[in-house]
């Protein structure tokens, strides 16, 4: 019966181990994060209510965004039990690239595309964010 | 292209997700839900008036499929882990459903 009961604590406390193999965060990840979000979501804003809607005119806003996403590529390579949230940032980046190489090969987007860029970056934004949020 | 058929599959599988019991999920589904309306909306002015051509509306289509494994992963990481599978499930159907769009 002890023995019993022995092994049911080492198996409840095997169990606990693995639901708290998550990778630990803290506030300035999830700045950091949402400063992405925002700034994505400005050169898009900026882009519609302007004349100019040029590729060349948002490049640096395009590059300073591919670099928050890979940093947070880097970092999630090196933390711990975050292979699923690599993935997610993998994903965003492949679709942001194609984005940009949207924009830069047609030049100028209209208003709509624009908008459609604009609601999908947010669409991979949110989920990213409540992830890191529910770490905590 | 059915446009409409993708995203009420899309839009079926988060209102069964706003129906979960976790709080949490729910808002998560329901701000996915409204995120996926938004995105369909725009998609289907921009074809109606003409401003967005087939290309991209197929590689907008194709960001649907990822972006539904970042909502899964998401909400996995909540506790939902049924719900990652079913969103999975979804994504392949979809997936499905692209292909046969593209047929010709």
């Amino acid at each position: 019966m002890k023995k019993l009961l022995f092994l049911s604590v080492i198996v409840c406390l095997f169990s606990c181990s693995i639901l708290r193999h998550t990778p630990e965060t803290n506030d300035d990840i999830i700045t950091y994060i949402e400063n992405g979000k925002a700034a994505t979501h400005d050169l898009y804003l900026r882009a519609i209510i302007s004349n100019d809607k040029r590729y060349d005119t948002y490049k640096s806003e395009y590059k300073s965004i591919e670099a928050v996403i890979d940093s947070m590529i880097t970092l999630n390579t090196n933390r711990k039990y975050s292979k699923k949230m690599l993935l997610q940032w993998q994903l965003f980046k492949n679709n942001f690239l194609l984005y940009e190489a949207d924009h830069q090969k047609r030049k100028i987007l209209n208003v709509a595309q624009l908008q459609a860029n604009d609601k999908y970056c947010l669409g991979f934004w949110n989920p990213i964010i409540n992830t890191e949020k529910s770490l905590k | 292209m059915n446009i409409k058929a993708i995203l009420s599959v899309i839009e079926q599988v988060f209102i069964n997700l706003f129906n979960s019991e976790k709080q949490k999920v729910s808002e998560a589904a329901l701000e996915y839900i409204e995120s996926a309306k938004e995105r369909a909306k725009v998609l289907l002015e921009g074809a109606a008036t003409g401003e967005l051509d087939t290309d991209f509306i197929k590689q907008k289509i194709l960001s649907e499929k990822d972006i539904l494994l970042i909502e899964g992963i998401a909400i996995a990481q909540m506790g939902e882990r049924d719900i990652e599978q079913t969103l999975s499930n979804v994504a392949s159907i979809i997936i499905g459903a692209i292909a046969a769009t593209q047929k010709p």
